[in-house]
C-alpha cells in the first residue's frame, strides 16, 4: 500500500485547566464530584482536529493550510508521535523526521554541539553517524562560531537554522515541516526549501505546514485545507490555494505575512488582496519568456481613503538578492487617493531579467514613505524561460550569467590594433 | 523494550549528560558519590553506635550501618532525581518522539555509577575492619538485580504522577525519610518485635538490606524467603509502575 501517512477519523480533543494540577485540587474537587452535582461538562475542552481524514503516498509532498488553531501542529504532532488521538488511527511508515514549532527536540541548556548530537541520537543516529555528518550539519546551519554556546541564548533563526539542518541530514523517509521556516531569514528559507525539494527528489515523503502560499504553490503535490479542526478541501494545488485565498480576503484575514514573518494587518486602512503576474492577454501566468513584457497587478481595498500613497514592488532573485525596486512614487506615478478597492497594474515593456526564478515582495507605503499599510512577502512569483539568444551555444541563465541581461550595442574599431609583442606581424595585419 | 535498544544511544548519551550535570553542579563533584553516605555513617555511628548503643548484630557498628546506607543512598538519589525528569526536561517530550523512560531510566543509571564508586569505597572499609570475604558475595549480582527492579518501578511509577500532580514532589522527601526510618538501617531486623516482622519484611528494602548484610558482613547466603519476598515484591511494584507509565505517557505532551 503506497499511502505511507494516514489520518484515519482522528480526532483530538484537549482539556484546558488540567494541566499539572496539584494533589491538594483534586482532592478538595472529590467532595464535589460525589455530593450530586453530576458529571460537570468537562471544564472547557477544546477540539482541536475532528474527523480528520487523509493519506500521503511514497513521495508526495503534502501542504497544510488554515488559519491558526485549525489543528495543522497538532495535526503534526500526531503524525511524530509526541501524542496521541482521542479517536481514529494515524498510520505511519517510515523514519520520521520533524521540525514542530521551534527546536524540535533541543535542551535549552546544552551548547549547539551537544544539541546536535542529542538530537541526532533522538532520530535514532549512532554517535559516530552524527559525526560523520556534523561538520556538514554545521556548514548547512552556518552557526560554526556558536556551537559552544547553550541554545537557550540562540535567536529564534538561529533555533531553526540548527534544527533544520539536523533534520535534513538524517536521510528521513518523512520530513514534517512546520511553519517554523518563517522564522528565518529570506537566504536561509531559500536554502531550506532546496533541499526539502532535493530530499523530495530522493523519494522522501514531505508534509509542510506554511503560510506562504507561493511556496505551497511549487513545493506541492496537494493541499489539505483544515479550519477549527476539519479538513475544509483538499486536492488540488491552485484551485485549493486559490480558495483559501479568497475565503480569507472574504474574512478580511490575509493569505501570506510581511518581510520579517510578522502578521499583515487586516485593518490597515489600505490592504493588497491579491498580487498577480499577468500575461498580455490579462491571465494570469507563472512564466515568461526572456525579453517579454511583465505586467504585475497588484489588487487592493482600501477600508478608509489613502492619500497619496506608493505601490511599491520589490523584485528578488531565486536565491535572495534584490534585483530592482519599482514604486510609484520613483516613477513620478501620482496616486492621489485610494478608496474602496481596484487594481494597479506596473508594466515594463522589455522585462531585462535573465532566466531563473523571481519572487516579488509588495508594499503600500504612506504620503511619507515611512509606513507601510501593508507588505506582503513572496506575493506573486514568475520564471522567465530561457530562449536561445544571439549566436551562442549555451543558455543564459540568472545563477551563472547574473540577473540583468542589457543588450548593449557593441563597436569594433579595426582602425589600429597595434600589437605590442610584433610590430612586423600588425604591419601585416591589413 | 525494543524501542529502548533502538534508542540505547539517547539513553548512553543522556546518561553520560546526566552525570556530567549532577557533578558540575555540586562543589565536590564526584566526591559526592562516596560522602553522601560516608557521612550519614559519621553521624549515625556517633549518635545511635556510640550514644545509643545500638546493637549491630556482633559487628562494628560504622560497618554495620554503611553496608545498608550503600544501598539505601542508591534508592534515595535515583527516586530524587528521577521523579521530577519528566517535568523537567518537558520541552524535548512536548516537541519531539522519543520514548520517555529515558529520562527517569537515565537518572537510575546514573545513581547507579555512584552506587558502584561507594560499593568500593566499602570494599575498602571491609579490608579495614578485617571482614571476611567469602563466597556468598557471589548472591550480590542477584540482590542489586532485584533493588534495580525495585527502584525501576519506583521511578516510573513516581515520575509519571509527578507529570499529572506536581505537588508530589514536596511529598517525596517526607516519604523517603518515614521509608528510611521503617528499615533496618539504623537498627538490626533482630530488634522488630517477632509479631511485627512478617509485615515489616514486606518492605521489599528490608529484606535487600538484610540480604546485603549477610552477604557482605556475615559471609553467609541470605535468607531465601525473605529475599524471594522482597523479590516479589519488587517485581510487582515494576509492573505496576511500568503499566502505569505506558499507559499514561501519551498525555505527556498534552498536560502543558
Amino acid at each position: 500500500m503506497p499511502a505511507v501517512v494516514a489520518f484515519d477519523r482522528v480526532s483530538k480533543r484537549y482539556r484546558l485547566g488540567a494541566s499539572g494540577g496539584s494533589l491538594r485540587e483534586r482532592l478538595a474537587e472529590w467532595p464535589k464530584r460525589f455530593g450530586g452535582r453530576g458529571a460537570q461538562p468537562d471544564e472547557r475542552e477544546f477540539w482541536a482536529l475532528r474527523d480528520v481524514s487523509f493519506a500521503v503516498e511514497r513521495g508526495e509532498v503534502l501542504g497544510l493550510i488554515g488559519p491558526n488553531g485549525a489543528g495543522k501542529t497538532t495535526s503534526l504532532k500526531l503524525l511524530s508521535g509526541v501524542t496521541k488521538p482521542t479517536s481514529g488511527t494515524v498510520r505511519v511508515k517510515g523514519r520520521l523526521s520533524a521540525l514542530i514549532e521551534l527546536g524540535a527536540g533541543f535542551h535549552p541548556e546544552l551548547t549547539g554541539r551537544e544539541n546536535v548530537f542529542l538530537n541526532g541520537a533522538i532520530l535514532g543516529l549512532s554517535r559516530a553517524d552524527v559525526q560523520a555528518r556534523f561538520d556538514s550539519i554545521v556548514a548547512f546551519a552556518e552557526l560554526e562560531h556558536f556551537l559552544d554556546t547553550p541554545v537557550k541564548r540562540y535567536s529564534s533563526g538561529m533555533y531553526v537554522r540548527l534544527g533544520f539542518a539536523v533534520a535534513v541530514h538524517v536521510d528521513p523517509e518523512i520530513l514534517l515541516v512546520d511553519e517554523v521556516l518563517a522564522v528565518g531569514d529570506i537566504a536561509f528559507q531559500r536554502k531550506c526549501l532546496d533541499r526539502i525539494k532535493a530530499i523530495r527528489r530522493a523519494g522522501a515523503t514531505v508534509l509542510f505546514v506554511s503560510h506562504h502560499m507561493r511556496t505551497m504553490e511549487s513545493l506541492c503535490d496537494r493541499i489539505v485545507w483544515l479550519e477549527q479542526g476539519r479538513v475544509r478541501e483538499s486536492g488540488d494545488v491552485k484551485a485549493v490555494v486559490a480558495a483559501y485565498t479568497d475565503a480569507m480576503n472574504e474574512r478580511g484575514n490575509l493569505a501570506g505575512t510581511r518581510a520579517d514573518g510578522s502578521e499583515r494587518a487586516a485593518d490597515s486602512d489600505v490592504v493588497m488582496t491579491r498580487v498577480r503576474v499577468v500575461g498580455e492577454d490579462g491571465g494570469e501566468v507563472e512564466s515568461l519568456d526572456f525579453g517579454s513584457p511583465l505586467t504585475v497587478e497588484v489588487s487592493y481595498r482600501a477600508n478608509r481613503p489613502v492619500i497619496d500613497p506608493s505601490v511599491d514592488l520589490a523584485i528578488f532573485a531565486g536565491h535572495g538578492p534584490r534585483v530592482c525596486t519599482l514604486t510609484t512614487r520613483l516613477s513620478g506615478f501620482e496616486i492621489a487617493r485610494l478608496e474602496g478597492e481596484g487594481v494597479v497594474r506596473c508594466r515594463i515593456d522589455t522585462l531585462p531579467l535573465t532566466p531563473g526564478r523571481y519572487s516579488i515582495v509588495a508594499a503600500i507605503f504612506d504620503r511619507e514613505d515611512l509606513t507601510m499599510y501593508d507588505q506582503w512577502n513572496a506575493a506573486a512569483s514568475f520564471v522567465v524561460r530561457s530562449r536561445a539568444v544571439g549566436n551562442t551555444r549555451w543558455q543564459l541563465t540568472q545563477e551563472e550569467h547574473g540577473v540583468l541581461y542589457l543588450a548593449p550595442d557593441w563597436a569594433l574599431d579595426a582602425e589600429r590594433v597595434p600589437d605590442p609583442a610584433d610590430p612586423a606581424a600588425s604591419a601585416t595585419r591589413r | 523494550m525494543t524501542e529502548l535498544y533502538r534508542y540505547r544511544h539517547l539513553l548512553i548519551g543522556w546518561t553520560l549528560r546526566e552525570i556530567k550535570v549532577r557533578y558540575k553542579q555540586s562543589l565536590l563533584g564526584a566526591a559526592w558519590a562516596v560522602l553522601q553516605p560516608l557521612s550519614m555513617m559519621f553521624v549515625f555511628s556517633l549518635v545511635f553506635g556510640y550514644l545509643l548503643q545500638v546493637p549491630a548484630d556482633g559487628v562494628p557498628y560504622p560497618i554495620f550501618s554503611y553496608a545498608a546506607l550503600v544501598p539505601w543512598t542508591f534508592l534515595a538519589a535515583s527516586i530524587t532525581f528521577a521523579v521530577p525528569s519528566l517535568v523537567n526536561n518537558m520541552n524535548l517530550v512536548t516537541k519531539v518522539y522519543l520514548p520517555r523512560q529515558i529520562f527517569p531510566i537515565a537518572s537510575v543509571a546514573a545513581s547507579f555509577v555512584d552506587f558502584l564508586i561507594a560499593s568500593v569505597v566499602f570494599a575498602g572499609m571491609m579490608l579495614a575492619f578485617g571482614v571476611a570475604f567469602t563466597p556468598a558475595l557471589l548472591a550480590l549480582p542477584l540482590i542489586v538485580g532485584i533493588e534495580i527492579v525495585l527502584i525501576l518501578g519506583v521511578v516510573l511509577l513516581a515520575s509519571a504522577v509527578n507529570v499529572f500532580y506536581r505537588d508530589i514532589r514536596f511529598v517525596v522527601p517526607l516519604g523517603m525519610q518515614l521509608w528510611m526510618y521503617l528499615t533496618p538501617i539504623i537498627y538490626p531486623v533482630s530488634q522488630v518485635p517477632p509479631a511485627a516482622e512478617p509485615y515489616f519484611m514486606l518492605n521489599p528494602m528490608a529484606g535487600l538490606v538484610e540480604a546485603y548484610r549477610a552477604v557482605t558482613l556475615h559471609g553467609r547466603w541470605p535468607e531465601w524467603s525473605t529475599l524471594g519476598t522482597a523479590g516479589l515484591v519488587s517485581v510487582a511494584i515494576f509492573v505496576a509502575g511500568y503499566t502505569y507509565f505506558r499507559r499514561t505517557e501519551w498525555q505527556f505532551a498534552d498536560i502543558i
